[in-house]
């Protein structure tokens, strides 16, 4: 653990949880393995389940408790928000259920030394994940759309372990919205619009370790057309930020600028 | 004066009577009574002058003076209701970023007293363990 208010190099490990008592102690405990000098942010989004204090008695060194359950959107801006006011440099979003490997933060930190964001891939060649039916389709579709827009290639858009430098930490702490698929997908949007540079690095991921995934034929139809409205409306905003840009009136230095300085 | 015009009065002078209370209790805000002020008048208008309805239902080409005002009080319903979401959108937006703010500062404020709950620090289940 180091002083909490130097701004040091060592990453804020954002967790966004909610009931995720079975799994949460075994993610810190990890995290805190692979990285010692990381500040384990948990943030507890509207658990009823007690997360909050199992988070505090294993050791997270921070816990920020929403006051009702937001989204991951919500959690993830929460712990952007506050990982920044503490000057952090680089921030990872981690899930709770102990699918990301904390071994691999290290290699996603160092990627932001070239980008802005980095992504965890599953889908890349010598990795297990696997997923099926409607499911697979919208992820193969939101990746060909991603690889597009960011012009390198992005396997898996929907990935939520991420590292953030310190200039998407300032545009994403103001502008990530709440909703489910906020954090992973409009995150991708906003980052293009914002002109942030996006990579991605390969990662084995594993099963969830706790809580239960959102994974029938019907969730995932669902999921398809969910993520194919947020797609169509992103890409809506992004060429209207374009054309408000191109027109003199856009907001384009404000994206990184403002806030930044503060 | 027909009983129907009668009628139409006094409905309407109701609706308009039920939006001033409403504004006067500060239980309406004067920007959202404004529409409902609006067409209050209209209904008055309306209702005293039956003549103008049909007038302007031959004008736009409705047959019956009934649909005209019926689409009209639909139109109207429409965009006050698409005017309330977006209302509703934007208090969900601030309630959202406070909610977040005050979680931000709840935490702070607990880990400036020593209590964030690192081990052999305090670790008693303070209210924000059972929220």
């Amino acid at each position: 653990m180091t002083s909490p208010s130097a701004p040091s190099a060592a990453p804020y490990v954002v967790i966004p949880a909610h009931n995720e008592r079975e799994a949460l102690p075994g993610v810190i405990h990890e995290v805190r393995t692979a990285q010692p000098g990381a500040e384990i942010v948990v943030v507890d989004d509207g658990s009823t389940d007690g997360t909050a204090g199992l988070a505090r008695r294993h050791g997270a060194d921070h816990v920020i408790v929403l006051p009702y359950n937001s989204g991951v959107g919500a959690a993830l801006r929460a712990g952007l928000l506050y990982a920044r006011r503490r000057g952090a440099r680089a921030v990872v979003q981690c899930d709770a259920d102990g699918q990301h490997p904390a071994n691999a933060i290290a290699e996603l930190v160092a990627g932001l030394g070239a980008a802005d964001i980095v992504i965890g891939a599953r889908f890349t060649p010598g990795t297990r994940y696997r997923a099926r039916g409607p499911r697979a389709l919208a992820m193969r579709l939101l990746a060909a759309i991603m690889s597009r827009l960011h012009r390198t290639k992005l396997t898996d858009a929907t990935s939520g372990f991420r590292a953030f430098g310190p200039r998407a930490i300032a545009v994403l702490s103001r502008e990530l919205p709440a909703q489910y698929l906020g954090d992973t997908i409009e995150a991708l949007t906003i980052a293009k619009r914002a002109r942030l540079a996006v990579r991605q690095v390969p990662v084995q991921m594993r099963e969830r370790q706790g809580g239960q995934a959102s994974s029938g034929p019907f969730q995932s139809a669902l999921y398809l057309v969910r993520s194919g409205a947020i797609v169509c409306l992103s890409i809506l905003r992004l060429v209207g930020a374009r054309l408000a840009r191109r027109h003199g009136r856009g907001r384009g230095a404000g994206w990184t600028g403002e806030e930044a300085a503060e | 004066m027909s009983a129907l015009t009668v009628t139409g009065i006094v409905v309407a002078v109701l609706a308009a009577v039920w939006i001033l209370v409403l504004v006067a209790r500060r239980k309406l805000d004067v920007r959202y009574a404004a529409v409902w002020t609006i067409v209050g008048i209209l209904l008055i208008v309306a209702a005293v002058w039956p003549g103008l309805a049909a007038g302007v239902s031959r004008l736009l080409g409705f047959a019956v003076p009934a649909n005209l005002i019926l689409s009209v009080g639909f139109l109207v319903l429409l965009a006050a209701s698409i005017q309330t979401s977006v209302q509703l959108t934007r208090m969900e937006h601030h309630m959202q970023r406070l909610a977040e703010e005050l979680a931000i500062l709840k935490t702070e404020v607990r880990e400036a007293s020593g209590e964030n709950g690192r081990p052999g620090e305090g670790q008693r289940q303070g209210p924000a363990d059972a929220a």
